[in-house]
């Protein structure tokens, strides 16, 4: 079977999931175009400003797409690739659609706050050192994870790593002409895609070959300084440069795909139990982001609903932003499937190349039914989801440190403790935690606590949403059973993980999935009883 | 008949291209912009402070800042709004950088 259907077949059930049961979940939402938004009732100039729909959509949608829903599909391919393909078409449409777009509207009517937010007002301050310890694991874990994904990815292609140093260096200089010699975004935008199409041309003329542990010790050094230093120096300007890796990645993948059409010859179904452990539930925790995540319900309720011009933009914005996610995470498990069984095995063995090395080779050959040189094209995609990544690993690292500093944090103290002052100890202490991970581990058993982690994460913001729409009396069945399943599958996993490191003798990665699943099952209980009192006594009260 | 299909083709396409140059604009040049306009705002917020901080409560002499007065009043709802929402958490901070994983 070609594998054009699969895009298409992914194509067409979006659209229909969008058309309808998105419809459907706007009306549950009670979205009503007239009601006026927090970015008009509570304009402020900087952060609560309208926005057109299709702006917003486009700076949701670059925050939300990154290296996770590319590594997530090709890791649970595993399974074979039905099972992960159905996963994403019936999560998206039916589990992280509703996710999304019911998190931007519970933030919207709660005068755009955060849905972390609205949980800690029921919960109190517990409930926030809780988020905290939860949000500190969750990205220790990002750190560990993404350190070797990208030291492998250095490692089998060495063209890449020479692409992803000069396009830092690249990301540095556009930032310094933009920001402090006051260059025009246009003239500054021309000059570094030009530039950045000479780094992938530098890559492939002198690649850096170095070991595995040697790439590990410097992107940890590299993180370090990476997440102390003010954001316009590095990240914001590699954020803008990152957006034209994505979409010309995305562009040219798809084409690829549609006009070369290149044979599935995965396995559909391989076994229920594989290495990384059973179907249920590990799959649904490994595709993480293709097909429900929960830092999109931060980015949609946190960013978004402070911008958002009308309340019916939330279902583009919302519910179209994770179903194009989808299609980037069907993108990537296309690129599994086209590789025989032998050979995506290889690649995903401990001395193998790794996730992005044979993401790349296959958009490499996807780009080459265009034109383009295979090497070429193979360099470019393991250059842009290598800065995907790098993407990652360096927010990763800064949003640790500041869940650190917050939680040594006394609130109403001048004088705070030197933990919560220093930026360099807290930057420190997840470095070498994950660091610890990354030199001891294997990315595929950290990865799977990850995607577990981050869609717990995705479970209490379902939680938090339909005991809202409980309070209102709205029906929530279609927030509620969705809910209860990623309950379900994260716990078990949880479980799951906890058991195996421990037979593995990994075990602070046996310490670090106990400690996740106790503070979420806490948190969840909290929220949970807090929440029905706080109704209870609403009801009395009215 | 030809030529009011053409003229609809024409404002169908326009339209198109107006929503692709948004989206280009939100994907790539907003973020920017919005970076910017923080960090213009929080030294605004300062300067406000010290002018017009009696107006949240702060007791800064404002007897020289009365000059100014005319020159923030549209600025003047906006920040009393944005002081009145307090420091930035980590929510915010995972909102804005937090969505790639």
């Amino acid at each position: 079977m070609g594998s054009a259907y699969l895009m298409v077949l992914a194509l067409v059930l979006f659209g229909f999931g969008y058309a309808f049961y998105g419809r459907f979940v706007a009306r549950r939402l009670g979205i009503d175009p007239a009601r006026p938004t927090p970015a008009h009732t509570m304009t402020d100039g900087v952060d609560y400003v309208p926005a057109k729909a299709p702006i917003l959509f486009g700076h949701h949608f670059a925050s939300i797409a990154g290296a996770a829903p590319i590594i997530g599909p090709i890791t649970a391919a595993v399974f074979g690739w039905i099972p992960v393909y159905l996963w994403i078409l019936l999560g998206s449409i039916f589990i992280g659609g509703v996710h999304d777009t019911s998190a931007i509207v519970a933030s919207i009517r709660h005068q755009g706050k955060s849905i972390g937010e609205i949980i800690e007002e029921h919960v109190g301050e517990s409930g926030k050192k809780l988020f905290l310890i939860f949000a500190w694991t969750t990205l220790v874990l990002v750190v560990a994870v993404f350190t070797i994904v990208v030291a492998k990815t250095f490692v089998s292609v060495p063209a890449a790593a020479t692409a992803s140093i000069l396009f830092l260096l690249l990301a540095l200089l556009f930032g310094a002409g933009v920001y402090r010699y006051h260059l025009h975004v246009g003239i500054a935008t021309l000059i570094g895609v030009i530039l950045l199409f000479t780094c992938v041309y530098l890559g492939l003329v002198f690649p850096i070959h170095l070991s595995m542990n040697v790439w590990i010790y410097l992107l940890l050094g590299y993180i370090f300084v990476a997440s102390v230093t003010p954001v316009w120096i590095l990240l914001q300007p590699r954020d803008y440069l990152n957006s034209f890796l994505l979409y010309t990645l995305i562009l040219g993948a798809v084409l690829g795909i549609f006009i070369g059409n290149p044979k599935i010859q995965l396995v559909g179904y391989s076994q229920f139990h594989t290495d990384l452990g059973y179907l249920f539930p590990i799959l649904f925790v490994t595709v993480a982001c293709g097909a429900i995540s929960g830092f999109h319900s931060l980015v949609g309720s946190g960013t978004t609903a402070k911008q958002l011009d009308k309340e019916t933009d939330a279902r583009i914005i919302g519910y179209g932003g994770m179903l194009t996610e989808g299609l980037l995470a069907v993108v990537a498990l296309t690129a599994a499937a086209v590789l025989l069984k032998s050979d995506y095995a290889s690649f995903l063995t401990k001395s193998g190349g790794g996730p992005i090395a044979l993401f790349s080779t296959s958009v490499g050959n996807f780009m080459g039914a265009l034109g383009i040189p295979v090497h070429v094209g193979k360099t470019f995609a393991a250059l842009a989801v290598s800065a995907f990544a790098l993407t990652s690993l360096d927010t990763a690292t800064r949003l640790s440190r500041y869940a650190f500093q917050e939680f040594f944090e006394k609130p109403g103290v001048v004088k705070q403790s030197i933990l919560s002052k220093n930026r360099f100890i807290g930057t420190a202490v997840s470095v070498f935690f994950g660091g610890a991970l990354a030199l001891s581990g294997q990315w595929k058993a950290i990865w799977p606590i990850f995607g577990s982690a981050n869609q717990l994460l995705a479970a209490l913001a379902l939680l938090a949403v339909s005991v809202w729409l409980g309070w209102l009396g709205t029906k929530n069945a279609f927030t509620r059973y969705p809910m209860y399943f990623m309950f379900a599958v994260t716990l078990t996993a949880l479980i799951n993980l906890i058991v195996k490191n421990l037979l593995n003798q990994n075990y602070l990665l046996m310490v670090m999935a106990i400690l996740l699943f106790i503070v979420a099952v806490v948190l969840a209980l909290q929220a949970y009883t807090s929440m029905r009192k706080g109704h209870k006594t609403a009801v009395q009260e009215a | 008949m030809m030529k009011t299909l053409l003229k609809q083709a024409g404002k169908i396409f326009k339209k198109i291209i107006f929503v692709v140059r948004l989206f280009l604009y939100g994907s790539f040049e907003l973020a920017l912009k919005q970076h910017i306009e923080k960090e213009m705002g929080r030294r605004m917020d300062f300067f406000m402070m010290i002018c017009f901080g009696d107006l949240i409560g702060l007791p800064v002499p404002n007897y020289l800042t009365f000059k100014l007065l005319p020159f923030f009043l549209k600025e003047l709802p906006y920040w009393q709004r944005r002081m009145a929402r307090g420091r930035e958490t980590i929510y915010d901070k995972m909102a804005e950088y937090g969505g790639e994983f």
